[in-house]
């Protein structure tokens, strides 16, 4: 009898364990890491999201991110952008008019350095294509006539462009996916993720988030320089990223409104980090092309931080990365004030 | 004298069957640590290589199963795509924890994970 009762008691001891074990274990599981790669907007989208409906919350951004792909790329058909394309003239949504606003507002403060309208001639140059060949330099100087960003106009919702203007977002379309992933996973239950469009990051609910700047002379996987940062969102523009290759010449894919050329200056890459994805987006792009020196106010008028690598494999930071720069190959070297 | 309910023996017991469970739970999570190659075609897993054990493998999918990739010595990488651009080629070998390549116009992506040395960034911008 006393036996019988022990060995209830045993049973009961044990199983108790066991469920608080596997209660813990759920509450656990519900909270682990999950790790998701798609395709959108002509990239690879991964996302790293821990916390609870993980797995949900990762599948709502990607159709968040594919949704504005539809509204925003030239390249979809009846897409918002590409019937203003066609036509010169349309009505676009609340969103599309507000990202081209907030754009418009970097063309002005960039002195067109980045323009919108730059679509003509992106479309002429067509860098990654298969039969990649240099456009004729009248042709450049032709299409580069038409990229201005003072035609755009706008009237509530109505928006107009020149006659030979076309909008390409592409320096700002995986920023702003970034965005849109940042406004889901604010509205979900995730304690931190990291989303990554095409290279450009969205982190998520972290002080120190460890971030690696690719080197620009190294392959894919090679970073040569880590910024230590809160959460919020990090983009590079960078002269490796689309490269074609014509007559033994190299041509990447960031275009100077200035030439109608390949930009050529003493960079190899810029990296922005701020808090929006748009900006960090279009910033890398506009710093690019502007060079160091006259980069640095744009990014303070926009409280934006940078990372220059150049040529000459020095490395130039902003004042709020001063002290959360550590250079992880020994080629560059972090520049020094005197 | 009466027994008492639950003895050192019965505790011991109990202890041994809780060692057990913990020792499932920790290889479990000891699995972890080997280096995994995962290779993605349109962002659905086709194939998991484990490169700490060497395994080789060759896989061949994309589009039109035209990419081929390739798993040796620790090692993977991109041996062939129709792809204009051949990117996904020249991301070369990947062999640590975050390596990354992809195939864009074939879908394809490999990453590599686990075996995380402690000093790797989160992420990398490119």
């Amino acid at each position: 009898m006393k036996d019988k009762k022990k060995m209830t008691v045993i049973i009961a001891v044990s199983a108790a364990f066991l469920i608080v074990a596997a209660v813990i274990f759920d509450v656990i599981s519900s909270k682990t890491e999950i790790e998701k790669t798609d395709f959108a907007m002509g990239a690879v989208i991964s996302q790293k999201i821990t916390g609870r409906n993980a797995e949900e919350t990762a599948d709502e951004i990607i159709s968040s991110i594919k949704e504005r792909e539809n509204a925003i790329s030239w390249r979809i058909e009846n897409s918002e952008i590409a019937l203003l394309n066609k036509n010169k003239k349309a009505e676009v949504s609340d969103e599309t008019l507000s990202v081209l606003t907030e754009l418009l507002d970097v063309c002005q403060k960039s002195r067109g350095a980045v323009d919108l309208t730059i679509g003509n001639l992106t479309g002429l140059w067509n860098i990654g294509s298969e039969n990649f060949v240099v456009p004729e330099k009248d042709e450049i100087s032709e299409t580069l006539d038409a990229v201005s960003w003072e035609e755009v106009e706008i009237k509530g919702n109505i928006v107009t462009l020149g006659e030979n203007q076309k909008i390409d977002l592409g320096f700002a379309g995986k920023g702003l996916a970034c965005d849109d992933a940042k406004k889901i996973l604010d509205a979900s239950d995730i304690s931190e993720a990291i989303i990554n469009v095409g290279g450009s990051l969205c982190l998520y609910g972290k002080n120190d988030f460890t971030v690696g700047v690719r080197n620009p002379l190294g392959d894919v996987n090679d970073y040569m320089v880590v910024i230590t940062i809160s959460e919020g969102f990090v983009s590079t523009s960078g002269n490796y990223e689309r490269v074609s290759e014509f007559g033994g010449e190299k041509y990447h894919h960031i275009l100077s409104t200035e030439t109608g050329y390949p930009v050529e200056n003493d960079l190899l890459s810029v990296t922005v980090v701020c808090n929006s994805g748009l900006l960090s987006d279009a910033l890398s792009t506009a710093c690019y092309c502007l060079g160091y020196e006259k980069s640095l106010e744009l990014l303070e008028e926009y409280d934006a931080e940078a990372v220059f690598i150049f040529d000459s494999k020095t490395v130039k930071v902003t004042e709020g990365l001063k002290d959360r720069t550590e250079i992880k190959n020994d080629e560059f070297e972090l520049w020094k004030e005197n | 004298m009466e027994r008492k309910l639950i003895t050192k023996n019965d505790i011991l017991l109990i202890v041994v069957i809780i060692l057990i469970i913990g020792a499932g739970f920790l290889l479990k999570s000891f699995s972890s640590s080997q280096l995994v190659a995962e290779v993605y075609y349109d962002g659905k897993i086709v194939e998991t290589v484990n490169l700490t054990e060497k395994e080789e493998k060759k896989i061949i999918t994309g589009e039109n199963d035209s990419v081929v990739v390739v798993a040796e010595d620790g090692k993977i990488y991109f041996e062939k795509s129709d792809c204009p651009d051949k990117v996904c080629i020249k991301s070369g070998e990947l062999h640590q924890n975050g390596d990354f390549a992809s195939c864009l116009p074939e879908k394809v992506v490999i990453k590599v994970s686990g075996a995380k040395k402690g000093n790797e960034p989160d992420a990398i911008v490119y």
